[in-house]
């Protein structure tokens, strides 16, 4: 019996293989490389240890706190504001009866997240054109003066936080969708029985069987809160609202690749690391204490 | 039996003789943007290893792909993980990689050369001399104004800016298009991608804006956008801008919206690089509105000149050759038959067949030359005399006298490297005066913003960096 389930184990981690190889090559291997962040990285030669410079360069520099700043609240917007959108969505679709409606919203959903951002920015600039834009006709019908929202530093984040919204809504509901599907019929015929309505099925079965996996997802999440979305940003962003979506990868992006300053690059990625990592411990702990439920 | 010796004898010599022609023809390994993925690449590289065979200098070419994406970002990541093929083409990021001794000293391999040192303009040779890594030979990238010829011929305001162009009568032009040929808008720009540049091409000269950095009046050396005359430039076109004579959705514009506008007749004016992009406009504006362009010369003010700037410190895209290349005399050697007469005709006609026939008489043009791209070693028609007659003009007239206007209109840069230290800072300022500029031009901060602006310029390492323009500049 014991030899059984040992090789059923084998078999299990054969199909991990793969998996754990790929992120042993292109995640685990590539950590070495972060010793660039504290050297001058040089193509021939020895590149010279210069500790904490390009650290002291990345913090010292004048857009920093800026940059810091529009990261930490686009972020904010697209992580703990979207986070519920979702969950709702999902549980709104759940209680839709007809399977072809259904799976006519899933589709329509889901099809925005399979577009590149050039295409979506695109999009909403025509849609937002303060000329012809589908949004500013309809505010003229409210006798509304059109409004320029691309270049409206009030707006703009909102802009960025209403795209990412209609791309990532649908395809970010299939966790919930597939967790709202494994959850047991019989708990909500013994509600029915008790005479339960559909809010308190909501509330004492649906959202208590979701929260493992909203947990899970939202911790997930918190490592990437330093990362705003570099595609998004660097498609949306035009020179009247700079100074309030540059973000730490569009600003790594200019410093770091356009003039080849690797090692500040990796500096500044090794800090979003960081950052990240204690995100998600933090996160892990806090939930663990609240909920009793983290990633381990 | 002795019959089969002497078979296989003279098989092992052929495979001998072979194996050592082979070895005697260097292969150099060519990275060239957009020319992996063009379905001609293969015909064109064999066209040319066979015309260098003719020559006497026979090579083998690899074309080396560039993964999609950013092209000088690519580049710069490809050389850095230690895949460096002999010859590079950059456009943009050579100047880090010069820094650290990567790549080869090319004046003395112009100087030995036959054809390329015989084919560079004198701004080529000035940049080579001053910044010796990269080689390319091409007109100044200049933009000039281009306005429909239909439009240019019933307009008198465009006859008076043809023949007295002032910041005036390009205002009254803009009024007319919009009042009188229904254009929305008198001109559109990518301000998506470039903000004002394309606007600055044409007036920076008038409000004697000539050159990045510029004299003062007490002899120091001041950036050009922090100076009263920038702030007069801006407040024009915020005029432009509040009348409704420029593009007013300019800042999310790029170069496909851009020239969308100009085809449909809802923006009157627009300005490309001449002669290449003004080329492309012309044929695009036959095609949908069976009319041909007019290039504007630029307006005459404080000074007149077309931008942007030529950078006489070095070229912004060219070849360059590591040092270390295993064979950069072949290297070179490719580069400099492709200004050879033989080498001239594969690059300007393209692919004998396919994008011109040769007739006794002449060389027919094809409708598929239309998508030959004639500038991969550089975009430059100097030395090509072709042996006969072509069908047609390579390029269309307002083409030739956009570039004619480009050459005489150039304004010679005065402008140095940022070095490392203010880079940082440089992408502070730089974006500082974007924004203040997109916000000053649009109407959502008054012109009196301007001093502020410059206030926080200087704050942000405009002082610093003013003061180390003083000890680099003549």
């Amino acid at each position: 019996m014991v030899a059984l389930a040992k090789k059923k184990e084998w078999s299990l981690l054969l199909l991990l293989a793969p998996a754990l190889l790929y992120f042993l090559i292109y995640h685990f291997i590539p950590i070495s490389g972060m010793v660039m962040a504290f050297q001058d990285y040089r193509i021939f030669g020895k590149s010279p240890f210069v500790g904490f410079k390009h650290f002291r360069i990345l913090f010292a520099s004048p857009a920093f706190l800026q940059v810091l700043r529009n990261t930490l609240i686009i972020s904010f917007m697209k992580i703990v504001l979207f986070f519920p959108l979702p969950i709702i969505f999902a549980l709104m679709l759940n209680e839709v009866r007809s399977s072809i409606l259904r799976k006519f919203i899933q589709s329509t959903t889901y099809l925005p997240h399979f577009l590149s951002w050039v295409v979506i920015a695109g999009i909403w600039i025509a849609f937002l054109s303060p000329a012809n834009g589908g949004l500013n006709q309809l505010r003229e019908m409210f006798n509304l003066a059109p409004k320029d929202y691309m270049t409206d530093k009030g707006a703009i984040r909102w802009v960025l936080f209403a795209s990412e919204t209609w791309r990532s809504l649908g395809w970010d509901s299939i966790i919930y969708l597939a967790a709202l599907a494994s959850i047991s019929p019989s708990l909500y015929e013994s509600a029915d029985l008790d005479g339960a309505g559909a809010l308190q099925k909501m509330r004492y079965i649906t959202l208590p069987e979701l929260l493992p996996t909203m947990v899970t997802v939202f911790i997930l999440n918190m490592g990437f809160f330093l990362n705003a979305g570099f595609d998004q940003v660097f498609n949306m962003m035009n020179d009247s609202v700079i100074s309030v979506v540059d973000i730490l990868d569009t600003y790594v992006y200019r410093i770091g690749l356009l003039n080849m300053q690797y090692s500040f690059s990796t500096a500044a990625s090794l800090f979003k690391g960081v950052i990240g990592l204690v995100l998600i411990l933090a996160a892990h702990q806090g939930s663990r204490k609240i909920t009793e439920k983290g990633l381990w | 039996m002795k019959k089969h010796s002497i078979v296989l004898w003279l098989m092992v010599a052929m495979l001998v003789t072979g194996v050592a022609l082979a070895g005697a023809q260097p292969k150099v390994r060519l990275v060239l943007k957009d020319l992996d993925t063009d379905p001609n690449a293969a015909q064109f590289i064999q066209l040319i290893e066979k015309g260098m065979a003719a020559a006497g200098t026979p090579v083998k070419i690899e074309i080396v792909k560039v993964p999609s994406g950013n092209y000088a970002e690519k580049i710069s990541l490809m050389i850095m993980s230690g895949d460096i093929p002999d010859i590079i083409y950059f456009q943009g990021g050579d100047d880090k990689i010069a820094m650290q001794n990567l790549l080869e000293d090319l004046r003395p391999y112009v100087a030995k050369s036959k054809y390329i040192k015989n084919v560079l303009d004198p701004h080529s040779k000035t940049r080579l001399e001053s910044y010796p890594y990269l080689v390319w030979v091409a007109p100044p990238r200049v933009r000039a104004p281009v306005i429909r010829k239909d439009w240019f011929d019933t307009l008198p305001s465009a006859k008076a800016v043809a023949t007295n162009p002032t910041v005036d009568t390009y205002y009254a032009l803009f009024k007319d298009l919009v009042q009188k040929k229904g254009a929305k808008f008198g001109i559109s720009i990518t301000g998506a991608t470039n903000g004002v540049e394309e606007l600055d091409s044409i007036f920076d000269g008038a409000f004697g804006i000539t050159s990045t950095w510029m004299k003062g009046a007490d002899g120091q050396w001041v950036y050009c956008r922090v100076t009263p005359n920038e702030k007069q430039k801006l407040e024009f076109y915020a005029k432009l801008y509040k009348e409704g004579l420029l593009d007013p959705e300019y800042l999310t514009k790029k170069w496909d919206t851009k020239e969308q506008v100009f085809y449909e007749g809802k923006a009157g004016i627009i300005a490309g690089v001449a002669p290449g992009s003004i080329d492309v406009y012309a044929n695009k504006m036959m095609k949908t509105q069976n009319t041909t362009l007019v290039p504007l010369p630029p307006p005459a003010g404080k000074a007149q000149g077309l931008g942007p700037f030529v950078d006489v410190i070095k070229e912004s895209r060219g070849f360059a050759i590591p040092v270390t290349s295993k064979v950069k005399d072949a290297a070179f050697a490719v580069l400099d038959f492709m200004w050879s007469p033989a080498g001239l005709k594969i690059a300007k006609l393209g692919i004998p067949g396919l994008h011109y026939i040769e007739e006794p008489n002449r060389y027919v043009l094809t409708d598929k030359y239309a998508e030959w791209y004639n500038g991969w070693f550089g975009d430059s028609f100097n030395g090509f005399v072709p042996d006969k007659p072509l069908s047609r003009p390579i390029m269309t007239e307002a083409a030739v006298e956009a570039g004619k206007l480009a050459v005489k209109y150039m304004m010679p840069d005065k402008t140095f490297l940022i070095p490392e230290q203010y880079i940082a800072n440089w992408d502070a300022m730089t974006n500082l005066y974007k924004e203040y500029n997109a916000d000053i031009v649009t109407g959502k901060k008054p012109i009196s913003a301007f001093d502020e602006f410059v206030q926080k310029w200087y704050s942000a390492g405009g002082t610093e960096l003013t003061k180390y323009a003083q000890t680099k500049l003549k």
